[in-house]
């Protein structure tokens, strides 16, 4: 049995290298490199706080990996999404429900001043430069430039483009923009695209997905005010004054695919090292605000525990160094990851009992190796990075935080926490089952991450992800799942995995065939829902007790499950159903009678959109239960009614 | 001065514990149709499970998150949260109302109720509590029913 389901796997692997979309043939490190260093950067660029404008010189050598020549280049202008209210940008955020019309000073844009290639010769291609718009053929859009060559570059061929462009900051969009002297630039410069063996993957730029691009080596001098701190990608190399007030930061970065880069004079500068008897050391740099001292310790705790477990788990860590950024309030920019250096985000009161920032800190250091590390195409398949990350993030917070991680509640506009200590928040609370349930079957994973409802799609690329990969970890163990992840970590790092990839990777790892599972979780978009329909245990005879145990499928995804009945004696029948069909049905003549049953009652299937249902009890309390909510319930009306009557 | 005020106001209403019995009765009339549909509501999704006696005892924050995602009586789950637990009650309802949060439509009718009665009866209560003796079931209404009619002017005079 084994060796045929090796034979298959073989098989499977094979069509698949045949058939992979997504995948680049010349995709090895380069000599001496972690990565293929195929989309290499050198940047100039100043910063004008009096117009809010940055204007830059880049060149970027560009080495095709693909197994195709190609006639044409393909660049990200990200920030022309909020050059016009069509922008495709603006137009799914719309359809997202947000239809707040931009304030006038915060639209943004990036123009394209001069664009030259390098090949044979140097050729000016500024005049040649069109738009396209290739996921939704909307005109207005100009977030994807393209340009003809004049001769194609061949498979391992390489050209230098050397692009000059202004920009206009927005007030903060996509978590990139000013607020008062706090900058924070993502997908600021113009981007190459990712070529692929079948050809361009450059996508708009959506209001729901993020970003893909090849790795490479990134050189950047930022001019900026002098007496503004600059964190950015890569590492601080040399801090040169300029004669006009000005200063020119110089970063350099290796093997990351994007560079963002943040300026404050307000910022706070604290350094930690990250040791480890097995990892490599980090340096820890913390640009926190100064409402926020005090708080760095809960910063750099978080981040020590992401290197410690994301490393022991998965991999470790390669860059040496990493910056952490504490945004700007009401700078949007909070939570988000970028080679090297992320956001994070706190509040003024943090409630040590509570997991924030700790959890967003966990959340965005993590994303270096789920999307830095492991560069996945965030516009395609979110959930590889978003939602492996969710799970892991989830796990971090249990292990290292569990013992104080409670709910709590902000009121007033969000200043004031209550923290309610009698309620501990659970993994799957952290990994959004809420979210999840409430938008189960908004879309099918396996759809295009841009082509998800706007709304939705965070439920099912963060939340979907972490629950069927929390229901791997009971379902095969821990030891099994972290094996799968830490060998698709490492085959996978410095390149661009399909989901077939992951997929392969777990079904080889658990020695068998998950498919079924996939098909539910990734293909399909129905919902798990067991439950108990009948529990009766009555007289039979002379001391025997008759139970009748009925358990149902209520929803239209499968995944077996045990069924646990617990007799009044203390004694335990458990029942393996497949869950298959609609019903199952156990029965069992005892001495005793039976006190209760329990679907799923290790509750490996996180998926299950109603719990509550998987069980039943003949002694049940339900109306006691439904007495005490329902008055301290009342409570709260009668509360929400004097408020009014007195406040209004 | 601000301390004796309060002082002699606290005073005042101690003396007329009918009062606040009454509001709180007005209260009770209007909260308990609905409470008494959400406790519908809970019974019928506990059901005869293994949570009912969970929930019975303690705060079980996952059975809390599926219930209210389950819609129930006019969407009433929906107000089913953690802030109607303690001092959070407090907190949740001053900043629903300096938020401006959308209220639900069930509570917004239960409110609407409440704040004509309040609206209706504030005459009578500030009548007794200035008079700082019984006034009567009679004197009550009636001043209830003088102040009530000069609200509406009141209102919009303040409004001009």
């Amino acid at each position: 049995m084994r060796w045929t389901f090796g034979l298959c796997a073989i098989a499977m692997a094979l069509l698949l290298s045949t058939t992979l979309h997504g995948s680049q043939r010349f995709d090895q490190p380069a000599p001496g490199a972690r990565s293929p260093r195929n989309a290499n950067y050198e940047i100039d660029v100043r910063l004008e706080p009096r117009d809010r404008t940055l204007h830059g010189r880049e060149r970027i050598r560009w080495r095709n990996i693909s197994a195709n020549p190609t006639g044409e280049l393909q660049f990200h202008l990200y920030w022309n999404a909020w050059r016009n209210a069509e922008s495709t940008w603006l137009r799914e955020r719309r359809l997202g429900g947000n239809s707040t019309t931009p304030r006038p000073d915060a639209w943004g844009w990036s123009d394209i001043k001069a664009l030259r290639v390098t090949q044979d010769r140097n050729y000016d291609l500024g005049s040649s430069v069109r738009f396209i718009a290739p996921d939704d053929g909307n005109t207005a859009d100009r977030t994807v430039a393209a340009v003809s060559l004049p001769q194609p570059v061949p498979p391992n061929g390489t050209v230098d483009i050397d692009i000059e462009w202004s920009a206009k900051i927005p007030r903060p969009f996509a978590r990139t923009g000013y607020i008062d002297d706090y900058y924070f630039f993502g997908q600021w410069f113009p981007k190459i695209g990712v070529l692929e063996d079948d050809g361009w993957n450059t996508h708009q730029f959506h209001s729901g997905t993020e970003f893909y691009s090849d790795y490479g080596v990134y050189d950047v001098r930022m001019t900026v005010p002098r007496g503004y701190v600059v964190g950015a990608s890569g590492r601080e190399v040399t801090v040169s004054d300029s004669s006009n007030g000005t200063a020119i930061h110089h970063f350099h970065g290796e093997d990351i695919h994007d560079f963002a880069w943040t300026t404050s004079p307000q910022f706070i500068v604290l350094t930690r090292m990250f040791t480890h008897p097995t990892l490599p050391q980090v340096q820890m740099r913390l640009l926190l605000r100064p409402e926020h001292a005090g708080q760095e310790a809960r910063h750099f705790d978080a981040a020590v525990a992401t290197l410690r477990y994301y490393g022991e788990w998965f991999g470790p860590y390669p860059y040496g160094n990493i910056t952490i950024v504490d945004p700007a309030f009401q700078s949007g920019s909070g939570g988000m990851e970028y080679p090297t250096l992320f956001t994070a985000g706190t509040r003024w009161i943090a409630p040590a009992r509570v997991l924030s920032p700790e959890s967003v800190t966990v959340h965005e250091a993590g994303h270096q190796w789920w999307y830095g590390l492991v560069g996945s195409n965030e516009f395609e398949h979110a959930w590889m990075d978003e939602g492996i990350n969710q799970f892991s993030e989830a796990r971090v917070d249990e292990v290292a935080f569990g013992t104080r991680n409670f709910l709590a509640r902000r009121y007033f506009g969000g200043f004031i926490p209550w923290v309610f200590r009698d309620i501990a928040v659970k993994r799957q609370v952290d990994e959004g089952l809420a979210g999840y349930r409430a938008q189960a079957e908004s879309d099918a994973q396996a759809t295009p991450s841009f082509r998800y409802w706007p709304s939705t799609g965070g439920n099912i690329t963060y939340f979907k992800t972490a629950l069927w990969l929390h229901t791997l970890e009971k379902w095969l163990g821990w030891p099994t799942l972290q094996r799968a992840m830490s060998t698709y970590f490492d085959a996978w790092k410095f390149r661009h995995p399909e989901p077939a990839e992951f997929f392969q990777q777990l079904n080889q790892t658990a020695g068998r065939d998950l498919t079924p599972f996939f098909d539910e979780v990734y293909r399909g978009s129905d919902t798990f829902d067991y439950g108990v329909q009948t529990l009766t245990s009555t007289p039979a005879g002379t001391g025997h007790f008759r139970t009748t145990v009925v358990v149902r499928r209520f929803g239209e995804a499968t995944f077996p499950v045990d069924v646990l009945t617990i007799f009044s004696d203390g004694s335990k029948k458990t029942e393996r159903w497949d869950g298959i069909e609609r019903r199952a049905i156990y029965r069992y003549d005892t001495k005793v009678r039976a006190r209760s049953v329990q679907v799923d009652p290790n509750r490996v299937l996180m998926l299950d959109v109603n719990y509550t249902n998987n069980s039943r009890t003949l002694q049940s309390r339900a109306s006691e239960a439904s007495l005490k909510w329902s008055l301290k319930w009342m409570a709260w009306l009668q509360d929400v009614l004097l408020t009014y009557a007195w406040l209004v | 001065m601000v301390a004796s005020s309060w002082r002699d106001g606290l005073t005042r209403i101690a003396d007329a514990p009918a009062v606040l019995a009454g509001i709180y009765f007005i209260t009770l009339v209007a909260a308990l149709p609905l409470a008494t549909a959400i406790g519908f509501d809970i019974n019928e999704h506990l059901g005869s499970s293994l949570t009912a006696n969970e929930v019975a005892d303690s705060v079980n924050y996952d059975w809390w998150q599926e219930f209210a995602s389950q819609g129930g009586f006019l969407t009433l789950t929906s107000t089913f949260t953690p802030s109607i637990v303690g001092f959070a009650t407090t907190l949740d309802s001053i900043s629903s109302l300096l938020d401006k949060r959308p209220i639900v439509p069930a509570i917004a009718f239960a409110l609407g109720f409440y704040m004509f009665v309040w609206v209706f009866l504030q005459g009578g209560i500030l009548d007794r509590y200035a008079r700082g003796r019984r006034i009567g079931a009679y004197g009550f209404f009636a001043a209830s029913g003088i102040f009530f009619l000069r609200v509406p002017g009141d209102l919009l005079d303040a409004g001009n």
